[in-house]
């Protein structure tokens, strides 16, 4: 179950709309942070009475690149609370490593058998976000977020004196309600470890305490092979650096 | 961490690196060359409305510098502070782009900070974190030890006063990351002929991962008649 207000209005949201919680763990070669999480949503808006049509489809999807947050359990994530004022911004990208954006990214999307399809997108530079105790691999989530056009949010200038700590006010035009579920990630292990699927295992365990999950690994070769047209498994001398995604399944 | 003019400074971890080029004649050192990249762009809450391509950007090279043959390893041994009086100095040449502002296809700067001291003042396994100024004519070398060997560069709140006297001051944190290594494209393999190669030169581990260059449509001869053979260390580096 979900619920979510667009605009001061609340919309019909179908079942399954849990928010996806992913975290990303950098081989230990990596410079810089080297745990990352992040949140996607994702909400099918079901048809009102008056829809233009039958087989219109209409999702509302947002995303958050980092929670700039590093725990070593999971479940520490059912502590956050953010509250995206410059602090935070200031804190998050200047954190080392790689660039990620720390603001919201909203997409509005309506999907026709026609060619009446509409799209547009939102960003958000203040929000909040709340995650609660899990229960299993789910966490109560809340979203609070001040929109603005893409067209008029990205700027080729920065932000000056009171633009960097300004709060919005009014009410927030995006506001959901719905369980985030932690569902795996992604880790790299570098070249040198002879089983890397039991070296992941271990490292994400040390890392958030993660006991159980199921893996499937992809190694760097494997694009270089693709580029060439070579098909089949990599050879054992091309099994070097390697990208492993794990996933706790659905119950 | 790196002090130029106003900005603060984030550290791009894909394109900063110690690397390495080889040449076809491997066996004459000067076709062995070293270069150090550092790529940085704006960091703060000031820029978090601006694209991460459309921030300020400053990128830094230091090329053709010496450094122990043998071993990849020896480059903790490396120390270019205080040249000032050396009649040849080998700390490399320091080449600098900079854009303060968003790319406007033609806004591109390139200081002459061509007064260049700067070290390795801390080695951990694969990393390596270096002390660099740099300015427009000589200025004093800085007195004593690393300032921040033991605090680290994320610290900048104990910067002393000194390195404000330049123009240029960084300290950062950099793996010994590419080795590119030219090979005759009648290789039977490329790829096991360059890390040879590289072994032999640097001392080098197998690679983390391996890419193959192909210009055979270059305007340029040389480079269509052999083969470049990228191999990457400590990560997976866009050079």
């Amino acid at each position: 179950m979900s619920w979510l207000e667009w605009h001061q209005q609340v919309l019909p949201t179908g079942p399954n709309n849990d928010a996806d919680l992913r975290v990303f763990l950098d081989a230990p070669d990596a410079c810089g942070e080297r745990q990352d999480w992040t949140i996607d949503f994702h909400h099918l808006i079901l048809p009102s009475a008056d829809s233009p049509a039958a087989d219109s489809k209409r999702f509302i999807t947002a995303r958050l690149e980092t929670l700039g947050n590093v725990v070593t359990d999971w479940r520490d994530c059912g502590r956050l609370e953010i509250t995206a004022t410059s602090a935070w911004h200031s804190r998050v990208d200047n954190t080392p490593g790689y660039h990620r954006s720390t603001c919201l990214e909203v997409a509005n999307a309506t999907y026709d058998s026609g060619d009446d399809n509409g799209y547009d997108q939102w960003y958000a530079d203040y929000f909040r976000l709340t995650l609660s105790p899990p229960t299993g691999n789910y966490f109560p989530c809340e979203l609070d977020a001040w929109l603005e056009p893409k067209e008029t949010f990205w700027r080729k200038t920065p932000l000056t004196g009171s633009e960097i700590t300004r709060i919005p006010t009014g009410p927030p035009n995006l506001r959901i309600i719905t369980r985030a579920r932690f569902c795996g990630g992604e880790i790299k292990i570098e070249n040198g470890p002879s089983d890397p699927l039991a070296t992941a295992r271990q490292r994400i365990k040390r890392a958030i305490g993660l006991e159980e999950c199921e893996m499937t690994l992809s190694w760097y070769a494997e694009s270089q092979r693709y580029l060439k047209g070579l098909k089949g498994p990599v050879p054992k001398d091309e099994q070097r650096r390697c990208s492993i995604n794990f996933r706790i399944p659905p119950p | 961490m790196l002090r130029y003019r106003e900005y603060d400074w984030k550290l791009s971890p894909a394109d900063s690196r110690f690397e390495a080029y080889i040449g076809i004649l491997p066996h004459q050192s000067k076709a062995i060359g070293w270069n150090l990249q550092l790529a940085y762009a704006a960091a703060g809450p000031e820029w978090r409305r601006c694209h991460h391509f459309d921030r300020p950007m400053m990128d830094l090279t230091i090329s053709n510098f010496s450094v122990s043959p043998g071993d990849w390893r020896n480059l903790a041994d490396v120390n270019f502070w205080n040249t000032a009086n050396d009649d040849c100095p080998r700390e490399g040449s320091l080449d600098t782009t900079f854009r303060g502002k968003a790319w406007d296809g033609t806004n591109f700067e390139f200081p002459n900070l061509s007064y260049l001291n700067w070290r390795v003042v801390r080695a951990e396994k694969s990393h390596f974190t270096i002390e660099l100024t740099a300015d427009t004519h000589p200025i004093n070398p800085l007195p004593g030890p690393a300032v921040m060997a033991s605090t680290g560069p994320e610290s900048s709140e104990e910067l002393p006063s000194a390195c404000a006297n330049h123009a240029l001051y960084l300290i950062e944190t950099v793996p010994f990351g590419l080795v590119t290594v030219r090979v005759p494209r009648n290789s039977p393999d490329p790829a096991r002929h360059a890390e040879t190669l590289a072994r032999r030169a640097f001392n080098t581990p197998p690679a983390d991962h391996i890419e193959i260059m192909d210009f055979k449509d270059s305007e340029c001869e040389g480079n269509r008649s052999d083969l470049f053979v990228k191999l990457h260390y400590h990560g997976l580096h866009d050079g």
